[in-house]
């Protein structure tokens, strides 16, 4: 049984790391430039401009104008409606566009925030879910669903490849015990305080 | 060379496998999350203690010292900028730890606290993202934040020497070059669309 397992668990755990490579990589990285943000520029670059809309539009109106009129994409988010001025954002992550809109004159001002590399890294690691409005980001969230399964898939097919293996088998029980006492034990002393 | 590639490896996974479980816990219960204005709020607990607030102190000070006195021993010191006032003009200190929402509203003979408890898969999600970044008095956020650290440069190091190992020991493997395309290409394509 043995022989047979441990070559077909070391396929699916070389195919699952594989396809998410790029994907750990970017968590990995990002999570780096989270801890130490003097590491990386994350900071976006921002434009400022102003276009005309119809007057009168309510606020998912005048988004979904953007949308259509100037190819503007991101979902609709923080709506404030204040002394005859609109506002919100079309929220992406890899550009936040926020957006003033008079109603009684459809005059719009915007200030496009644009991600570097780095910061795209990080707006990457944040960005998830199946509840967006821009298809793509759903996507995108359906994938890091699959990479997450991935990575519970890559650490249950490890600890068996790694269990068979006789030389490293002394050594990683240290390896595993000091990773449940330091990691299981203070994720247990935190939740209980 | 590649044995002991293979080795550091396995033995970085080993360390780092208490974090990357959670990581790929919480990878999944934020996908199938619903937006957050749309999650259900823990129910909240509420009490008063009796606390005479000295007269001598100012807002920030006052709040420190009714958080170390009152407040969860794994909450940090609050900011002025993050102090708030209700609209009775009372001083409340809204304490946010890796446990969930603790709010302390100082009145002149009591305090009145209000404890939002996160559910174990919010907690998880907040442990993730609680790093060195985030100084802490408390031996065991301490310990932890040590441990989450280890586990990313763990994780750099697991993905890299995993690279390393299947381009010295298994390239030729079909499946895993389809994988391995069929990803970069599927995370490029999303960065592209994305930016």
């Amino acid at each position: 049984m043995k022989r047979k397992l441990y070559p077909v668990l070391r396929d699916v755990h070389l195919t699952a790391g594989l396809f998410s490579m790029l994907f750990v990589l970017m968590y990995g990285w990002s999570s780096l430039q989270f801890s130490h943000p003097a590491w990386a520029d994350t900071q976006p670059v921002t434009v400022e401009w102003q276009t005309q809309l119809a007057p009168g539009l309510a606020p998912r109106d005048a988004a979904q104008a953007l949308r259509m009129d100037l190819g503007l994409q991101g979902d609709l988010a923080q709506i404030r409606q204040q002394n005859g001025l609109t506002q919100f954002r079309l929220v992406k992550p890899g550009v936040v566009q926020e957006v003033r809109y008079e109603p009684a004159t459809g005059a719009t001002r915007l200030k496009t925030n644009r991600w570097g590399w780095a910061g795209m890294m990080n707006r990457l690691h944040t960005a998830a879910g199946l509840w967006h409005e821009d298809g793509w980001v759903n996507l995108y969230g359906w994938l890091v669903g699959l990479v997450s399964f991935g990575l519970l898939l890559l650490g249950s097919t490890g600890l068996y490849l790694w269990f068979v293996r006789k030389r490293e088998r002394k050594l990683g029980i240290v390896m595993l015990a000091i990773s449940l006492l330091w990691g299981l034990g203070t994720m247990v002393a935190m939740r209980v305080a | 060379m590649r044995t002991l590639i293979q080795q550091v490896h396995i033995y970085l996974s080993l360390l780092s496998f208490s974090s990357l479980c959670v990581f790929g816990v919480i990878g999944v219960y934020a996908t199938m999350a619903p937006k957050w204005e749309d999650r259900p709020q823990p129910p909240a607990k509420r009490w008063e203690v009796p606390f005479a607030a000295p007269k001598d102190l100012d807002d920030e000070a006052l709040a420190e010292s009714v958080r170390r006195q009152f407040g969860p021993p794994l909450s940090s010191p609050v900011a002025q900028r993050f102090l708030r006032h209700t609209p009775a003009g009372r001083l409340q200190i809204d304490l946010f730890h890796v446990n969930g929402l603790t709010r302390i509203i100082v009145h002149e003979d009591h305090l009145q606290l209000e404890e939002s408890r996160a559910g174990a898969l919010e907690y998880l999600n907040r442990i993730h993202a609680t790093t060195i970044r985030n100084p802490s008095s408390d031996w065991r956020l301490r310990a932890w934040v040590w441990y989450n650290e280890l586990a990313v440069w763990s994780l750099l190091g697991m993905a890299l020497t995993g690279i390393l190992l299947w381009l010295t020991l298994r390239l030729t493997h079909k499946g895993a070059f389809v994988a391995s395309i069929l990803g970069a290409a599927v995370f490029l394509l999303i960065y592209w669309r994305l930016q």
